[in-house]
């Protein structure tokens, strides 16, 4: 096919969206809306899997101390920790420095911060070092059992947790992905219908001149991808502002939740959502051209 | 030898022992024997529901006959893959009483689809589509949409659409019938026109002033079958009286060869070169 020719068929095309006014627009908005799901659920599993992963490289477990445990008693109930089977390390945490930590964590937003400051709520800990995750119920088990210890906290069973959730996300996403792109695929499948309607007459034309079968199919195809594109252009721009504005939000408000940063994850995730509007924009036009062109 | 050669080669459409059924059982054409020279000018006549667009739209193959054989422009329509069927419809121009012109394309643009279609290059389509306009005399009009013209107009327009890849064979279904009598000639002057520059066409018509006028070779089709086939005929068989009587015998008698009697038609071999 001739350069000429696919300029042609890519302007036949352009046309029939024109001329299918209201319906190309819901199209669109269709493929723009799925397309959106499937960027908040892939921002949402790659945001927890990320969190998952900076806890799980963090202090597995954390033994607090009494209030009215004695220095003495503190570094004693260190030692005991220490000599425990499968502990690795323990670093003590005074409760000054937990508050110091805290603030770091927190960064600019220091009005919360300064009210517990005149009065520190947090106690002394130890963050403990376990060999093996596999190990770690055990070790919080044992801890709990040294004197002056008041509770633990097992930082791996919040992993633990967030993994499944993430999982659940992951699993509940394909779904309604894939339910998205099948409404995707029947909308841009019957917005291809309507205009092969519209083109009835034109169609029984080119095939009385001799058009071939590829060159009356390629406008409903290019009509289907533009389609597609159009809903993953839009989508793509809402995503690309999104995200960077919750970013910026997430970071003044909640400084210690750790967001991937936009400029790593924004330009693959935006690629990925035009490659798939087009994709299925030339899919749903491809299935209702077989079904509704008969030439 | 010599005659072998020419009917292979003089002759574009073959049509033996057709038989045209339209399902369930509505039979349009029967047993139709019918051979046209390269070159000739024929009128398709008869009454309403005789079966004269059914045998148009075999020679374009819009329609495929039921049985027998049908030949066009060397190519066997029988047993033609449908993927050369765009390639061949190239080699026919095709013109109906209703225009149908795109309504969103201009006149140019109209006249210039067949070429788009075929991929003739953007400098040769110009050229052709300068020249038809001239022809049809739409030069004036050559922007306007189809719905900006008038009947006559847009038949030219259809007309030189239907012309402008120099097909081999311009079938023409009451081109016509929604004219009035004076745009009717000019649409007949041109298809006569038409037919000068080498191109054999075939007008299905119910206007007697057409035919009777061009004095062409008339094929009357009646209940699916050829009722006479004269080399320069009129509208009716019997209107020169006995003569007419006796034209309808010959017709009778001729109808399973006509391409003999088209043979002895004065003037023809100058045009076949
Ligand atoms: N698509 C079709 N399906 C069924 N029957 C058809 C079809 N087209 C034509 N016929 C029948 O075939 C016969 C011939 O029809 P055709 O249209 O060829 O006649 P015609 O000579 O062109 O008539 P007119 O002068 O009115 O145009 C008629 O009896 C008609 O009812
Ligand atoms: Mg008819």
């Amino acid at each position: 096919m001739r350069l000429r020719t696919v300029g042609h068929l890519t302007a036949e095309a352009v046309r029939s969206v024109q001329d299918n006014g209201l319906l190309s627009v819901a199209a669109i908005s269709t493929v723009a809306v799925s397309l959106l799901v499937l960027a908040v659920i892939s921002l949402l599993a790659l945001n927890m899997q990320h969190l998952t992963r900076v806890m799980d490289a963090k202090v597995q477990v954390v033994a607090y101390f009494a209030p009215k445990a004695t220095a003495a008693q503190e570094t004693a109930a260190v030692e005991r920790i220490k000599a425990l089977p499968h502990v690795t390390g323990v670093k003590y945490v005074s409760r000054a420095a937990a508050l110091r930590q805290l603030a770091h964590e927190f960064g600019r937003d220091r009005t919360l911060l300064h009210q517990v400051e005149t009065h520190n709520p947090l106690p002394d800990s130890a963050d403990v070092f376990v060999d093996k995750t596999g190990n770690i119920s055990g070790a919080v088990r044992a801890v709990q059992k040294v004197p002056s210890v008041a509770s633990v906290h097992d930082a791996q069973a919040v992993v633990n947790k967030l993994t499944n959730f993430t999982r659940a996300v992951r699993y509940l996403g394909l779904f309604l992905v894939s339910a998205l792109a099948l409404a995707t695929v029947i909308v841009i499948g019957n917005t291809v219908r309507v205009a092969v309607y519209a083109r009835r007459e034109q169609i029984g034309i080119m095939k009385l001149v001799g058009a071939t079968n590829g060159f009356i199919r390629w406008p409903f195809f290019i009509e289907g991808a533009i389609l597609g594109l159009g809903g993953a252009m839009v989508s793509g721009a809402i995503v690309w502002w999104g995200y960077r504005w919750l970013n910026h939000a997430v970071a003044a408000l909640v400084p210690f939740l750790p967001l991937l940063a936009p400029a790593h994850l924004l330009p693959h995730l935006v690629e990925t959502l035009l490659a798939s509007g087009l994709l299925l924009g030339a899919l749903g036009s491809a299935i209702s051209v077989r079904r509704h062109l008969n030439v | 030898m010599h005659a072998a050669w020419r009917g292979r080669f003089s002759i574009i459409v073959t049509l033996a022992g057709v038989t045209k059924v339209y399902p369930p059982r509505s039979v349009a054409l029967q047993d139709i024997n019918l051979d046209i020279e390269r070159g000739e000018f024929v009128f398709l006549i008869g009454p309403s529901g005789a079966g004269k667009s059914t045998l148009m739209r075999l020679l374009y193959r819009e329609e495929r006959a039921t049985s027998g054989r049908v030949s066009v422009n060397g190519h066997d329509l029988m047993r033609m893959r449908p993927s050369r069927l765009p390639f061949f419809r190239r080699q026919i121009g095709v013109l109906f009483q209703d225009f149908k012109l795109l309504p969103d394309k201009s006149v140019a643009q109209n006249m210039a689809f067949p070429l788009i279609v075929a991929e003739v290059s953007p400098r040769e389509a110009r050229r052709r589509v300068g020249l038809w306009l001239e022809i049809v005399g739409l030069r004036d009009r050559a922007r306007a949409l189809p719905a900006e013209l008038s009947g006559g107009e847009q038949q030219r327009a259809a007309l030189a659409r239907a012309a402008i890849n120099n097909p081999a064979l311009l079938i023409a279904d009451e081109p016509t019938g929604n004219l009035d009598p004076r745009t009717a000639q000019d649409i007949t002057e041109l298809l006569h026109e038409i037919n000068c520059r080498g191109t054999t066409v075939v007008v299905a018509t119910h206007s007697v002033e057409m035919v009777d006028r061009m004095r062409r070779r008339v094929v009357e089709v009646g209940g699916g079958r050829i009722v006479r086939d004269e080399v320069r005929g009129s509208y009716r068989a019997l209107e020169d009286g006995v003569a007419g009587a006796a034209g309808r015998g010959l017709a009778v008698g001729v109808q399973t060869r006509p391409a003999a009697v088209a043979r002895v038609w004065p003037g023809r071999g100058s045009r076949r070169g």
